[in-house]
Order: C-alpha cells, then sequence, then structure tokens
C-alpha cells in the first residue's frame, strides 16, 4: 500500500496505535477478550454491519474460493467475526487484512480501514456458556427424532383446532389445559380449557416425573413457535401461579437462551433441537430467563472453535403445574400494584414495598452498605466543628461518626436497621421522614440519603422535603439524595444523556407522555443548577451506590442502551420534536390506574414509578417458593427534578447541585 | 438515648400538638456511659439547647441535683459548670421508658435505647 518504507513503517505504527485503543474499547464496552496469540477467531474492526459493510464482502476478503472460514455478524455493531479451521489460516488472514481498506458502495459514503485482532473470547451474550444458573436442568436428546416429529404433527398451527392460538407480536401461541392470559400475566384456574394436555406429552413427563426432575405433573401447556428472528422478552414465569419445575422443551431449530440474575450475572444457555429445559428453585424464581431476537446463535464447537448457525422455526412446549391461587390475591413479578394516586393508597403502598421490605431485608441491606461515599464524606467533613447534624432516613448509620466532631442524631423508619444504628453507639429514634419529631429551626446540618425516592405521591415526596427544611436553622444546610432515571450520565456526554433519555420515553408504551415532557420541561431550570460532579474517584469504590440495591441493578447499561436506541431510532425523532414541551416537573400521572412495573435488572428504567427487586442472600432456601425476593417502590428522578421539588417546598436555596453514580443531589440552605 | 438527643425531639407531630416540647420521661432502665469530656464542644452545645427542657429532663430521670437550674455566666471557663453540663448531657442513657407529650399525653416508648416516635394514621 505504501511506497517507501519509511512511510509504511509509519503506517504500521499508526496501525498499532490503532489497535491498542481498539483491544482496549472491545475489552471494556463489548467484553472482548483479545489474544496476543493467534486464535482461530478473528475480530474485524470496522468490518460489522453498523460500518454498511456486508457479510459477503467479508466472506470474500477473509475466505474467498480458496479458504474456508465463517464470518459472523452482529446486529448494530461495527464488527464481524471470523473463524477459521487452522491457526495457519487465521494467523496468515490477520496479517494480509489488518490495515486493509473497503472502498465506499451506495449505502457507505467512506471507505472504511479494517483492524485485526486475535479473539480469546466473544460476550457472554453472543456465546453460550457450560455454567448453568443454580437449579436449572438441561437434559439434551430427551426424546427421539421420531417421537419429537410425532409431536409436531399433532399440535398443527396451520390447522386450527378448538385449542387457544394466537399471533402475539414476537411468535405464535397455542395453551392447553388453562389459557395463561398476558393481560394479566397469569392463570385463572377456575377457566380450564376444553383441551387439555395431548396425551402424545404422557410418555415424557412421566419419565421426568419418575426420575424426580419435576414434583409436579403439569396440567399447563403453553406452545410458542418462533420464527428466526423473533424472541421473547426477558421474564420471570408469575411465582403465585405455577408450581416450581417449569419444564420447557424444545423442538426445531436450537436458540440461545439468556438467563439474568438481579445481581448482574448474565448466562446465555444453547438449548439444542429435542431437549428438555427445567426451571427450578432459584433459576426458575430469581433469574429472569428471555429470548434474544436473532436470526443465528454462535455456537462454541468441541474444538473451542466459534460457529454461526442460523436459526430455524424453533418450537417449545412449555409444562407448568399451576398452584391455583387466583390471581389478583399476590403481588408478583407482573401482577403489581398501580402507582398511587391518593394520599391514603400511597401509604398502604409504602407500608407494604417500603417500611415492610426494609424490616425484613434490614440485615442483608446493612451488610451491603459499608462504604461512605466520597461526596457525602465530603460534605459531612466541611460542616464547622459542634454541629448538629440530623440524619434522616439514616439506615445503617453509615454516614454517622464520620465527622466525629459534630453531634448527630439519626433515624429510620426501619425498627431492624435502627437497632443496628443503636448497637454502633449512635444516636437513633425510629421516625418517619413525613413527620421528623425533632425541634424547628434546630440543626445546623442535615441529610437525607437515598429516602425521598420512596415515597410514592409528589405531594409526599415535597411534604418530606419541607420536614427537612423545619428542622433546619436559618442557613442551615442539608444535602439530599435520590435515585435517578438517568443512569449514564456520568460516563457519557449530554448529548448521549438526551439520547437515552429519549430512549426511556419511547421504549415506554404508557407512560411515555409523563416521562418526556418530566424531563425536557426541566431543561432551563437545570442547566442552570446543574452541576456535573466529579465522579472517576467514586468509580474506584467497590461499593456501589446506596439504591443501587444489592446488585448491578443499574451499572454498565451503556450498550444495552445503545442497542436498544438503535432500533427505536423513529420513536426517537418524534420525542426530539417534544423537548420544548411542558414547564413542571409534575408528574401526575394523567392514567389513574397506571400500573406499577416491576424493574428488570440490567435494563434502563421503563417508567418513574416502580418497583425494584431485592434478592435476599443467605435466607430461607428459595427453592421452594419466592420468598426471598422483596420488590422496594421507587420514584427516580429525572434531571432537575430534585431541584424545582425543593424550591417548591419552600424557604431555600439551591447551593449546588449534581450528579452521582446514578443518583441526583443538592445541596440546600434554609433561607 | 442521651439527654443531649432528648433536647432535641419533639410531639408537636401529633395533630393539634402546638410545642410538644420538652417530653416527659418516665425511665426503667438508665445506664450511664463514660465519654472523653470535651470542654470546647460542650460550651458549643450550650447555646443550642433548651436548658431548662435538660434540667427537668434530669429532674425526670432521678439526675436533677446534677447540673443548676440556670446556665452560670462565662459557662465557657467554667469547667466544674461544663464537667456536670457534659455528665448529664452525653453520658446519662435513657434505655427503657417512655416518653410522654406533654400536651396531649401521649406516651412514645423507649426501648433498647431507642425512641419510637412513629405515629399511628389517625395522629398525623
Amino acid at each position: 500500500m505504501a511506497d517507501s518504507g519509511k512511510e509504511s513503517k509509519k503506517g504500521q505504527r499508526k496501525v498499532e496505535k490503532k489497535l491498542s485503543k481498539l483491544r482496549q474499547n472491545l475489552k471494556e464496552k463489548e467484553e472482548i477478550l483479545h489474544s496476543d496469540f493467534p486464535t482461530l477467531v478473528l475480530c474485524v474492526c470496522n468490518g460489522g454491519l453498523d460500518n454498511s459493510v456486508t457479510y459477503s464482502e467479508i466472506l470474500e476478503l477473509f475466505g474467498g474460493s480458496e479458504i474456508k472460514c465463517d464470518v459472523i455478524m452482529i446486529p448494530q455493531k461495527s464488527y464481524c467475526f471470523v473463524s477459521y479451521d487452522s491457526i495457519n489460516m487465521s494467523e496468515e488472514a490477520c496479517k494480509r487484512l489488518n490495515g486493509s481498506k473497503l472502498a465506499p458502495t451506495e449505502s457507505r459514503k467512506n471507505e472504511v480501514i479494517l483492524y485485526t485482532l486475535f479473539v480469546k473470547e466473544v460476550p457472554k451474550g453472543i456465546s453460550p456458556s457450560n455454567v448453568l444458573p443454580p437449579g436449572l436442568i438441561l437434559l439434551t436428546d430427551i426424546i427421539s427424532d421420531k417421537y419429537a416429529a410425532e409431536i409436531m404433527e399433532s399440535v398443527n398451527f396451520d390447522a386450527e383446532e378448538n385449542s387457544v392460538s394466537q399471533q402475539l407480536k414476537h411468535r405464535r401461541v397455542k395453551h392447553y389445559g388453562y389459557e395463561f392470559k398476558y393481560s394479566i400475566n397469569n392463570v385463572d384456574p377456575d377457566e380450564p380449557l376444553n383441551d387439555r394436555i395431548p396425551v402424545i406429552f404422557k410418555h415424557l413427563l412421566e419419565k421426568l416425573l419418575e426420575k424426580k426432575t419435576i414434583k409436579f405433573y403439569p396440567d399447563q401447556l403453553t406452545v410458542n413457535q418462533y420464527q428466526p428472528g423473533q424472541g421473547i422478552p426477558p421474564h420471570v414465569d408469575t411465582p403465585s401461579a405455577f408450581e416450581d419445575g417449569l419444564v420447557s422443551l424444545s423442538l426445531g431449530s436450537q436458540v440461545v437462551m439468556e438467563f439474568r440474575h438481579p445481581d448482574g450475572r448474565h448466562l446465555s444457555v444453547l438449548l439444542p433441537p429435542r431437549s428438555a429445559l427445567i426451571m427450578t428453585g432459584e433459576s426458575r424464581y430469581t433469574w429472569s430467563h428471555g429470548i434474544t431476537p436473532r436470526k443465528s446463535d454462535i455456537v462454541t464447537l468441541p474444538n473451542g472453535r466459534l460457529t454461526l448457525i442460523p436459526r430455524g422455526v424453533r418450537t417449545s412446549f412449555t409444562f407448568r403445574k399451576i398452584t391455583g391461587i387466583k390471581p389478583t390475591v399476590q403481588v408478583s413479578e407482573q401482577h403489581t400494584p398501580n402507582i398511587p394516586c391518593d394520599e391514603s393508597t400511597a401509604v398502604e403502598l409504602e407500608k407494604l414495598h417500603v417500611n415492610k421490605v426494609y424490616e425484613e431485608i434490614a440485615d442483608h441491606f446493612s451488610g451491603t452498605r459499608h462504604t461512605p461515599w466520597p461526596n457525602i464524606v465530603g460534605f459531612l467533613n466541611e460542616q464547622p466543628d459542634s454541629s448538629m447534624l440530623a440524619d434522616i432516613g439514616c439506615g445503617n448509620g453509615k454516614y454517622l461518626g464520620i465527622n466525629k466532631t459534630l453531634y448527630e442524631v439519626g433515624s429510620d423508619r426501619s425498627f431492624n436497621l435502627a437497632q443496628i444504628v443503636q448497637s454502633r453507639n449512635y444516636q437513633v429514634y425510629v421516625g418517619d421522614v413525613l413527620a421528623i419529631p425533632l425541634r424547628e429551626n434546630m440543626f445546623d446540618v442535615c441529610l437525607c440519603i437515598a429516602v425521598i425516592h420512596h415515597l410514592s405521591t409528589e405531594d409526599r415526596r415535597q411534604r418530606a422535603v419541607a420536614e427537612l427544611l423545619k428542622i433546619l436553622r436559618v442557613g442551615g444546610k442539608a444535602l439530599i439524595y435520590v435515585w435517578a432515571m438517568e443512569q449514564e450520565l456520568n460516563k457519557v456526554k449530554s448529548k448521549y444523556l438526551k439520547k437515552n433519555k429519549n430512549n426511556e420515553s419511547a421504549d415506554t408504551n404508557t407512560d411515555d407522555k409523563n416521562n418526556a415532557t418530566g424531563y425536557h420541561g426541566n431543561t432551563d431550570v437545570n442547566s442552570k443548577a446543574f452541576e456535573l460532579d466529579n465522579v472517576t474517584d467514586c468509580k474506584e469504590n467497590a461499593e456501589k451506590t446506596d439504591e443501587e440495591s444489592n446488585s448491578d441493578n443499574v451499572c454498565n447499561i451503556g450498550d444495552k442502551i445503545d442497542e436498544v436506541l438503535n432500533t427505536d431510532k423513529e420513536n426517537i425523532d418524534i420525542c426530539d420534536n417534544e423537548i420544548e414541551a411542558g414547564n413542571s416537573s409534575e408528574n401526575t400521572n394523567p392514567n389513574m390506574s397506571q400500573k406499577l412495573h416491576v424493574h428488570v435488572n440490567r435494563t434502563q428504567f421503563q417508567q418513574q414509578d416502580l418497583l425494584v427487586p431485592w434478592q435476599l442472600k443467605n435466607g430461607k432456601s428459595s427453592k421452594t417458593r419466592n420468598e426471598n425476593t422483596f420488590h422496594r417502590f421507587y420514584h427516580v428522578f429525572t434531571k432537575g427534578e430534585l431541584e424545582t421539588l425543593c424550591i417548591k417546598a419552600g424557604n431555600c436555596r439551591i447551593l449546588k447541585s449534581y450528579y452521582d453514580q446514578g443518583n441526583w443531589a443538592v445541596v440546600l440552605e434554609k433561607l | 438515648m442521651k439527654l443531649l438527643t432528648h433536647n432535641m425531639l419533639t410531639s408537636n407531630i401529633i395533630k393539634g400538638v402546638t410545642k410538644g416540647f420538652p417530653l416527659g420521661i418516665q425511665v426503667s432502665k438508665l445506664e450511664e456511659k463514660s465519654v472523653d469530656f470535651n470542654p470546647d464542644f460542650v460550651a458549643r452545645m450550650i447555646p443550642k439547647i433548651d436548658w431548662s427542657a435538660l434540667k427537668q429532663a434530669a429532674s425526670d430521670v432521678g439526675k436533677g441535683d446534677e447540673i443548676p437550674a440556670d446556665i452560670v455566666p462565662q459557662y465557657e471557663q467554667n469547667e466544674d459548670f461544663l464537667k456536670k453540663a457534659h455528665h448529664v448531657l452525653m453520658e446519662i442513657e435513657v434505655i427503657e421508658g417512655e416518653l410522654v407529650c406533654p400536651e396531649s399525653g401521649r406516651k412514645f416508648p423507649v426501648s433498647n435505647g431507642i425512641p419510637n416516635m412513629l405515629l399511628n394514621e389517625d395522629e398525623v
């Protein structure tokens, strides 16, 4: 390519520099580990669909008629993978093609420079692992080809029988025994269907029962048929509706199923044709499962080689035993209360989904709260000696005792947390943020960390701020932290934030108006008060934010957002036009009967009011029931909402407001 | 609960109660815990607290004799006074008992040193 040796050397250095940057990026952002030694798989940077590079271009360049290779293109990525049968071949291709250029095409305006790297590990979501979530049983070749063919014949989707069959957005579905109603994510035990589970499955189910793989003979069957490119969103099967031990028989094509734990663990499990997957215990109650809509799966062959297997039509048979519990009785993953619209329902909701939960999880919660946040410590340490401090909602007292020159009183709504504070020799009382039993105009400093987002109406949140101001003396300061709707602000520029925000709105079906106005309406207010804090030090901090719960719930979701963004471009464009709308952070719901969603871990918030699961560890075995998952109510704040709330609450001014690790924070001064 | 903490508590959160201060103390278990004496700290606390309420609280727990009825002049330099104040403010702790609203008579239990200041819904 280059004319002289000197230039070639210069070019080489440039390529090297570029490569080292790419390695870092791939590792950090894409979970792709490169290898210094040749491997069978190459990652071709810039050779991906996102750069308008096509499968056939890469195949021709890296393989051709002589060399055999597989090309794995991944939707919305700027890279692709090429895998070879031998190291010699991959080494040759890597040398030959690193730094090579692809000329512009009709769909590609500029030329593309390809960089090649050997790959040690591909991202978890792309290639299935050998490790299974606890409680998950995978039985391969559970039935013969002949038996499989007979089953497929008996369940004929094309011939409409009496059974309930419907075409969902993502797949075709048919029910036996009881209809699974997607509107309520439940079955009605009083409404059995005429069609029971066909006898053809008796042999399989009895075998599983005999082997004690399952404890109950199922009485409900849902048949799903997935075309290539179809999937199912991550979910946990309604705990109250079905017993432990869900059986899923896969026929037709293989598929990769994604399992996610609330703490952020993610495992991809390859379901080969004619396999049965049995979800029990933790894998049934705690891990969500879903199928990413894709047209192919990347599979590791026994020799360690990655290969691409296109998906065909897959039919899954999910056998479940219903519990007989009538729907609407229990709060489950899918059956949740409404967003409260008045004081009494708000009180009831918070009793159940805040106060009770903290009592139950107090010990475990406290065990996950060790490291104070640097910005809060900084605030405490800058207070003058002998200042009087009230820490309202002090939890386990993590911020007490940091500045030993202060006189501090902590309070919490939870008796069990207050006991922990007391045992650490701090002053504490049990009390409510909405009725602070402290003398007015008394305190120099007030902390209220991760409390106000547990209040379920705007009126209650505003009254809470007013209570804090009540106990402060004039000139006294309050530091307030709440969980942010925006979880990617620190890493990325405001442009990204805007996209991020729009994505949330676009991604939500029923409450997008809410979110859009709640956020956009505030941009003016914020731009003055907003001050992006230096959060890099905090990053080193092993502990996550108070309200990231016991898990990675909200961390590292940037890439995911990116993916969703790309699929939702149309919606985003629509939302861009709404930026000027609204002028208040008031999120009063126009839709009074709006359901509270259960937050799915590692996903973007779908609404501002939501239930966040807390997985209790070291509790009773979760094998029998879903007793160890608790749902806490949160109202996550959009940018500027906290400032607006404080100003509305009364006599104060905002000294500082900032974003800190997924939380919005303000320092107030009482006027 | 130290008496300094008691000095900050009020029952004015109850509907109809205006001042709710000072709360009476009915004590069934009291403890004395040694705390390092810091004269500067105590001197800075004196103007913040309500002395008569402290005096009453001390009387309620049977320690009324340990502090004078009024703050002495130039207390900042009066080590004897500051030590007494330190003892009553920082070292006497109510472990079991009740706090009593001076206006409504509503009692708030103190158990394991923790006052429970939660109200029923109809009291707010």
